[in-house]
């Protein structure tokens, strides 16, 4: 087992270096010089200025030299300054990783307590003699959550429940006249966010999770478990879920990656001050260093998500061990 | 029995055996007469009776949905100027030439921010979103088909190569590729279609090529190498048809992800550049305007979702048909 976590581990440092020179190399393609931009946007017209600016971030010297200083300093946290803000690039990116961790945590609590629980009661359900415009109901409900992109269910709880009702706000996480850790407050803000960006995977989860206890549900521990007289709820909760969560647990873990890197367009219509929309105004403003600094962040954070599921269905399935 | 004689035409048999099959899966049928619905909209909006999308007229600004103007005269550009009133006492300075009685214009679905119609701003956007979909589609589609043959049956260093760089683009989850690649070459809507096209291509050649390995030492494939043929008669006669279906149910879960990703980048300024309509860039106007008018929001967001709904069900409805296998998970 170790020997195939220390195999795994080894595989990624070559992707890794690859990540950082693709995204190098993309950041040097890019149109436009920076310092030049910058100084345009503030009406200021000097080569010398320009000259001094671009020594000042290193931009003068060889490309070789260039990205072994910017990944020598990278694994010394220093991911370089934002041309556009002056700030440190780590402590923007902290800072919208704060918040979109927040909002990918309450959306994968939903997904979880909300997607499994349906999957689940929609499978006993099914394998009952209810009336058939029941079963087909929570059959096709998880279906159209899924379909429906999750900006425009997004724009449809914003018009729904932020403007004709008035009871959630639609933008940011915080309002100015709450204190700066008003959990109520913030969970507020919270709501839309987390139901735009989890209702998809609500679906999904729900279908998965359905499809499979259709299945587990006939085996004969389940009967047993009856037979036993356990309560219902320790029977489909304990007994039945236990067998599906391998892949549940596996499509929770890759919801979360996901969650944490590919959400800006949720984050630009909630105005949600996280990762995904600092990447999007960067990417607009063309302030590299963040773009680079957002974009190896992300990636290296999917790469090792991923490593983790793998290392997790080695542990729970011996054969994949030496596939 | 004339009408029963032609249908014993080729033609006419093939519109049959369509009508039976259309009739024997209900879903797919339904699904497709939106988006069919939708292409021809996108085809004909050049002779629909619609004023010019970008034509703008703060006069109207926000209009309210159902409502109408009047269209007063003519400026000094020959230009309509439409007004919300008919109130014969007014008079803009702007108008040389005067209509009597004023024309009414109908607004059914308001206007937006510069008093754009949107009725016609969404006609003209759908033939933007529409084409992307298709475009963005058949390129993903041959360039994964044509990599993922050669990774699968050439395998060795060919497949060593190809795959490493297949795992390169899926170290960017999402469309942080796109993302990126949009930051180089600037926002457009060509660049928008090149930057889906290549983050979807990693995945889609890395599933073709599984495919290809499952196909690749069949018996016909080994009785074709062992008649001398060549590596290319081979990959394209051989295992490319047994691939096939495959392709078509790829193609339909595509779209909806291409449509929605279009849709997406417009919303948030990445893709088509104002003043051109389309679903999403109709969106993002929209969105700034959420409490002075959140009726031009709403008309895009709709369609979006139905057309979303419908391409989503026609990908489910195509892969069960064509690889019941592969829908049960």
């Amino acid at each position: 087992m170790s020997r195939y976590i220390a195999r795994r581990l080894l595989s990624i440092i070559p992707l890794l270096i690859a990540v950082s020179l693709v995204v190098f190399a993309m950041s040097k393609a890019l149109p436009g010089d920076p310092v030049e931009i910058f100084l345009q946007q503030a009406d200021i017209a000097n080569p010398e200025l320009v000259n001094a600016m671009k020594d000042k971030y290193g931009l003068n010297d060889p490309l070789p030299v260039q990205y072994w200083t910017w990944l020598s300093l990278m694994f010394q946290g220093d991911m370089g300054e934002s041309i556009r803000r002056g700030e440190a690039v780590s402590d923007l990116l902290f800072r919208g990783m704060r918040n979109t961790f927040s909002v990918a945590t309450a959306s994968v609590l939903l997904v979880i307590v909300v997607g499994w629980t349906m999957g689940v009661l929609s499978a006993v359900v099914h394998n009952r003699s209810w009336p058939q415009v029941i079963t087909r109901f929570l059959a096709q409900v998880p279906v159209l959550m899924l379909s429906i992109p999750g900006f425009a269910v997004a724009v449809f709880m914003v018009l729904i429940f932020g403007i004709s009702l008035g009871w959630l706000p639609t933008s940011g996480v915080s309002n100015p006249r709450a204190g700066a850790d008003d959990l109520i407050d913030l969970g507020k803000h919270l709501i839309l966010p987390t139901i735009g960006l989890a209702l998809a995977s609500v679906g999904g989860n729900w279908r998965l999770a359905r499809n499979t206890m259709i299945e587990v549900l006939r085996e004969d521990y389940i009967r047993m478990a009856h037979a036993k007289g356990l309560p219902l709820w320790r029977v489909y909760f304990l007994h039945g879920l236990r067998t599906t969560l391998v892949p549940l647990l596996t499509s929770a873990g890759l919801l979360f990656g996901s969650l944490l890197t590919g959400s800006f367009i949720l984050e630009y219509i909630f105005a949600w001050p996280g990762i995904g929309l600092l990447l999007v105004e960067s990417t607009v403003n063309r302030d590299v260093p963040v773009v680079m600094g957002a974009t190896i962040m992300i990636a290296s954070m999917y790469i090792f998500l991923n490593l983790a599921v793998d290392i997790l269905y080695a542990i729970v399935d011996p054969r994949v061990r030496y596939a | 029995m004339h009408s029963a004689l032609s249908l014993d035409h080729p033609a006419g048999q093939r519109v049959r055996r369509t009508a039976t099959f259309l009739r024997e899966h209900p879903v797919l049928s339904a699904s497709l007469v939106p988006i069919i619905l939708t292409i021809i909209i996108a085809l004909i909006a050049p002779l629909l009776p619609v004023t010019d999308p970008n034509r703008a007229n703060l006069s109207v600004r926000y209009l309210p949905p159902l409502s109408e103007a009047y269209i007063l005269g003519k400026d000094r550009l020959g230009n309509d100027v439409v007004h919300p009133e008919s109130n014969p006492e007014f008079f803009p300075s702007s108008v040389v030439e005067r209509y009597e009685p004023p024309i009414r214009k109908h607004y059914v679905l308001g206007a937006d921010s510069l008093g754009r119609d949107i009725v016609s701003r969404l006609i003209w956007g759908s033939r933007v979103s529409l084409m992307i979909g298709i475009f963005a589609n058949v390129a993903v589609v041959l360039i994964s088909v044509f990599f993922g043959l050669l990774a699968g049956y050439l395998g060795g260093r060919v497949d060593g190569v190809i795959m490493r760089l297949v795992d390169i683009g899926l170290a960017f989850p999402g469309l942080l590729l796109a993302l990126l690649i949009l930051t180089v070459l600037g926002p457009s809507v060509i660049n928008m279609a090149v930057a889906v096209i290549l983050s979807s291509v990693p995945l889609n050649i890395r599933f073709f090529r599984g495919q290809v390995l499952t196909v690749r030492n069949a018996k016909y494939v080994e009785a074709a190498r062992l008649l001398g043929y060549n590596n290319l008669r081979i990959m394209f006669r051989e295992v490319l048809p047994n691939v096939m279906p495959l392709i078509i149910t790829v193609t339909a879960l595509n779209a909806t992800s291409f449509f929605i990703f279009t849709a997406g980048f417009s919303l948030i300024g990445m893709g088509l550049q104002p003043p051109d309509p389309d679903w999403g860039t109709i969106m993002s106007d929209g969105l700034r305007a959420l409490y002075e008018q959140p009726a031009v929001i709403l008309g895009p967001t709709i369609l979006i979702s139905v057309l979303a709904i419908c391409f989503n069900v026609l990908g489910d409805e195509v892969q069960k048909i064509l690889s019941p296998r592969e829908s049960q998970l």
